[in-house]
């Protein structure tokens, strides 16, 4: 509830700010800058609605204990393939991904791997789909759902050297955590 | 493009409807369980939503003239976006439309796609607090540094393949 206000209040400071910048240095541009927004606004509410019920589907049926089920230890690239893949799957917010990489991290999974779930979470969610498609079109959203898997993989080989290093830090934590 | 104009948003409507429907069939519980989740998200979203386009509105308007020449040219274009995209609060969906200003305006496809990793990759300030108490202040570190890695990476990536192959033009 805490975080929510104070991105709330962040946002609305720095909106703020921006109208206050946009007052002094551009008066005549006021105009212009609600109409994008209020525009943007009345196209997106839509979509918005239809990927909050996409989401919410998601959340109902796909079961939430089978990115742990799923994951059995592999061959590096594949596994850091397979955790990508799953990450890019698993909707929500990354701070309600933390109990799932806490989990995750519980089974035994390596810090890299972990790494390359949340790089994969993070960059592309189902949610998150048809907003892209909307702003960006088509042939972004491939290109990004590609790279994303790439750029998984690629953050858990740059993790790989000092996954032992991070692995001792994570069960350090969770003792504490757990105490 | 228009939402009420174009075919493919009615496609995507009728076949999430024809997923409610199915889930309705299969299981009501479920159902209303996908219902209340959706309609708790829509609520808690759309103010965050709302004073994130609102802000863009403002944002697109001062930052024209630093878009227009840093984002052109792609390493500094990539560099200004993975600083910015760390900066930039809010949910991780308000970028897409900061994104499409840059690339409408001519911004260099690098630097559009290092925004949004580097926005994505880490929440701040939100999710970072939650990330140190649950996985700690090394595993955060490590995952800030990668995270710059992976969206210069991402940059450089769209750029080349954009380069030898024209996906996007301005």
């Amino acid at each position: 509830m805490l975080d929510a206000v104070m991105v709330e209040g962040t946002l609305f400071i720095l909106l703020l700010i921006f109208f206050v910048w946009v007052y002094v240095s551009f008066p005549t541009r006021i105009g212009e800058a609600i109409d994008f927004s209020v525009t943007n606004l009345i196209e997106t509410i839509p979509i918005f609605i239809v990927a909050s019920l996409l989401a919410g589907w998601v959340d109902a049926w796909v079961d939430k204990d089978l990115v742990v089920r799923l994951f059995k230890q592999r061959g590096l690239v594949t596994g850091l393939f397979v955790i990508t893949c799953l990450g890019i799957a698993t909707p929500g917010p990354i701070y309600s991904i933390f109990p799932i990489v806490y989990v995750l991290k519980k089974k035994g999974i390596d810090s890299h791997f972990l790494i390359a779930y949340l790089t994969g979470q993070t960059l592309m969610g189902p949610m998150r789909i048809p907003l892209e498609i909307y702003y960006l079109g088509t042939t972004f959203f491939v290109f990004r759902l590609i790279s994303t898997v790439l750029l998984g993989v690629f953050a858990g080989l740059c993790a790989y050297p000092i996954h032992r290093w991070l692995n001792e830090s994570l069960e350090r934590v969770s003792a504490e955590f757990n105490r | 493009m228009n939402i009420f104009t174009d075919s493919s948003w009615w496609i995507v409507g009728i076949v999430v409807a024809i997923m409610y429907i199915w889930s309705l069939r299969k299981n009501r519980e479920k159902t209303v369980h996908a219902f209340r989740r959706s309609g708790r998200f829509i609520l808690k979203s759309l103010p965050l939503f709302f004073l994130a386009v609102l802000l863009i509105g403002f944002m697109q308007i001062v930052l024209a003239d630093f878009i227009e020449y840093s984002f052109q040219d792609p390493n500094v274009g990539i560099l200004s976006a993975t600083v910015l995209g760390l900066l930039l609060p809010g949910p991780r969906y308000a970028i897409y439309p900061l994104a499409q200003v840059i690339l409408v305006a001519g911004g260099n496809i690098g630097a559009v796609m290092a925004l949004i990793a580097s926005q994505q990759l880490l929440d701040v300030p939100e999710g970072c607090f939650i990330e140190v108490k649950f996985l700690g202040g090394r595993f955060f570190l490590a995952r800030l540094l990668i995270a710059v890695a992976t969206t210069l990476v991402a940059g450089y990536l769209a750029y080349a393949v954009n380069f030898f192959i024209p996906l996007w033009s301005p």
